[in-house]
């Protein structure tokens, strides 16, 4: 930085960078459109797809219902998150950002906020279609559904945002993000559809609150990670 | 209990078994790569 | 990003490291290499012959000699991995992301065994060759952490950008262990609870310790050899950009 400036304002001139990122990212999305077309595509075939597989009995629908969403929403969000930096790929565009002024995570918590804003789309198609598909009531805490979801999708994010940015410059992209990433997600995907199954069935035994709580605890330690890590992975 | 103990001992030769093939595997493994490692590397300074 | 052909291949110089391929015969490591094998064979021929078969497992229990020393000593591999890793990050020595990626392939291979193992064990104990146990699926977890930290590695042609993404990846998967195995454990106590009678048989504890050390002799002498070849390669693909830059400069 330039001029003198003190903490506060310094962290507003980070803050302003994060937005400032995360605003190219949606901005390139929203003109092609073409990526967040695909991944809910296929969001909605995996989501038949499960359906087919599992049987149309609707008791049993409705009891893998929590599973089959978070796998959806991560079996097509892993296909959002290669896109984002290869858009930066093209024409040496990621060299640029990275000489403008400024703190190197700035570019990764900009990153992680257009990501989650993406995924949340996808998301507000999902959600409902899976309601539909597997046959469940609307439920009667769906704030809390909510807030999961906003947990679980952070989590998931913050890792794939920080992957992506390796198995994007690597060779054969396609499989290492996935290898690399879902492994890691393994307490995401068990704690958020441990917490939307009992959720969704009324949360009797009171499970919910503490999925909940290795989200939020998940999320705290890998959001801090990867903002940390982000500086090695992105530094050349 | 005793006709457990009775039958295990297929299940522990396998254990044994399974154990020493990967121990032997991967130390061959290691003696092939270091071999051709030495070698290329004295290809490489004869050829300079 | 366009690879520059031009860059050094990497931190450390060439008077550096040759030494240290040349030195790989070390007293310690010829003793080690007759040492491990020897040790690992006395103490499972002693304590296969020597342990009574137990009150609940039977000759099972013998197992639980090549089965818990390797996933200790695999658990061992992936925390050398994270000290190497962030020793890494932080001194930049390319030795030490060789030594972490020599642990993270030994400790694989040792997981993978371990998994092999606890499934052989199983089938007899439980009725069936998986159970979603805890330790048992958080080690499976592990595993496949490790086979993309290895996956990464094949994958990425520079050596400082390799070396630099999977220590991030190193640190991030061993950050993840705990919390891996919390939820498991959550998430089998939430729907079943099942508990293991501990043995306390003196003869079977020391029978678990005599072959972890075995098995820690024989993870010293792998990561040895594999970090021996690392380095050799490490060595050989520099000495091979220096001859290219040669030659390109002289024509």
């Amino acid at each position: 930085m330039t001029a003198p400036v003190t903490l506060s304002a310094s962290l507003q001139a980070d803050w302003g960078r994060v937005l400032a990122v995360a605003w190219k990212d949606l901005t390139a999305e929203r003109r092609t459109k073409s990526n967040f077309n695909a991944v809910v595509a296929m969001a909605g075939m995996i989501l038949l797809f499960f359906g087919f597989a599992l049987g149309p009995d609707a008791e049993g629908l409705r009891n893998a219902a929590a599973g089959v969403l978070w796998l959806t929403i991560l079996f097509s969000g892993v296909l959002a998150f290669n896109r984002s930096y290869q858009l930066e790929l093209e024409a040496g565009a990621l060299e640029q950002l990275l000489l403008y002024p400024g703190e190197r995570w700035a570019i990764y918590l900009g990153k992680l906020l257009a990501n989650i804003a993406f995924v949340f789309l996808v998301e507000v198609i999902t959600l409902p279609l899976t309601a539909v598909l597997y046959h469940v009531a609307f439920p009667e805490r769906w704030l809390s559904v909510l807030g999961v979801l906003v947990l679980g999708t952070t989590g998931f994010v913050a890792l794939g945002t920080l992957y992506s940015a390796m198995a994007s410059r690597s060779r054969s992209r396609e499989v290492l993000l996935p290898l690399l990433l879902f492994p890691m997600l393994v307490p995401v995907l068990i704690a958020a559809s441990g917490a939307t199954a009992s959720l969704l069935g009324g949360d009797v035994m009171g499970d919910s609150r503490a999925w909940i709580r290795l989200l939020a605890a998940f999320d705290a330690i890998f959001i801090v990670a990867a903002t940390w890590a982000f500086q090695f992975v992105i530094e050349g | 209990m005793n006709g457990m103990a009775a039958d295990a001992w297929p299940y522990v030769v396998a254990a044994y078994a399974v154990t020493w093939i990967v121990l032997l595997g991967y130390s061959i493994r290691l003696v092939l790569m270091t071999r051709r490692s030495a070698v290329s590397s004295a290809q490489t300074k004869e050829g300079r | 990003m366009a690879e520059n052909t031009l860059r050094p291949m990497s931190a450390v110089a060439p008077s550096v490291a040759e030494p240290l391929v040349l030195r790989a015969r070390a007293p310690w490591l010829v003793a080690l290499t007759w040492l491990a094998p020897i040790a690992v064979i006395a103490s499972q021929a002693y304590f296969i012959a020597a342990s009574a078969p137990d009150r609940d497992m039977g000759h099972l229990q013998k197992i639980m000699y090549v089965h818990v020393p390797a996933a200790w000593n695999a658990f061992l591999a992936f925390f050398w991995v994270l000290i190497q890793s962030v020793r890494y990050l932080w001194k930049r020595d390319e030795r030490a992301d060789l030594l972490a990626a020599a642990g993270a392939e030994v400790g694989a291979v040792l997981t993978g065994l371990t998994l092999v193992l606890g499934s052989i064990w199983g089938r007899p104990t439980w009725g069936v060759w998986w159970t979603w146990d805890a330790r048992l699926t958080s080690t499976a977890v592990l595993f496949l952490v490790y086979v993309g930290y290895l996956a990464l590695r094949g994958l990425t042609d520079d050596p400082e950008r390799r070396a630099r993404w999977s220590a991030a990846v190193g640190i991030l998967g061993a950050l993840n262990v705990p919390i891996v195995y919390m939820s498991v454990k959550w998430w089998r106590t939430l729907h079943q609870m099942q508990s293991a009678p501990s043995t306390l048989d003196p003869t079977y504890t020391w029978g678990l310790r005599a072959n972890a050390i075995a098995f820690l002799l024989v993870l010293i002498v792998f990561i040895a050899y594999r970090y021996r070849g690392l380095l050799a390669e490490s060595v050989l693909e520099r000495q091979l950009d220096e001859a290219a830059l040669s030659r390109r400069v002289r024509t």
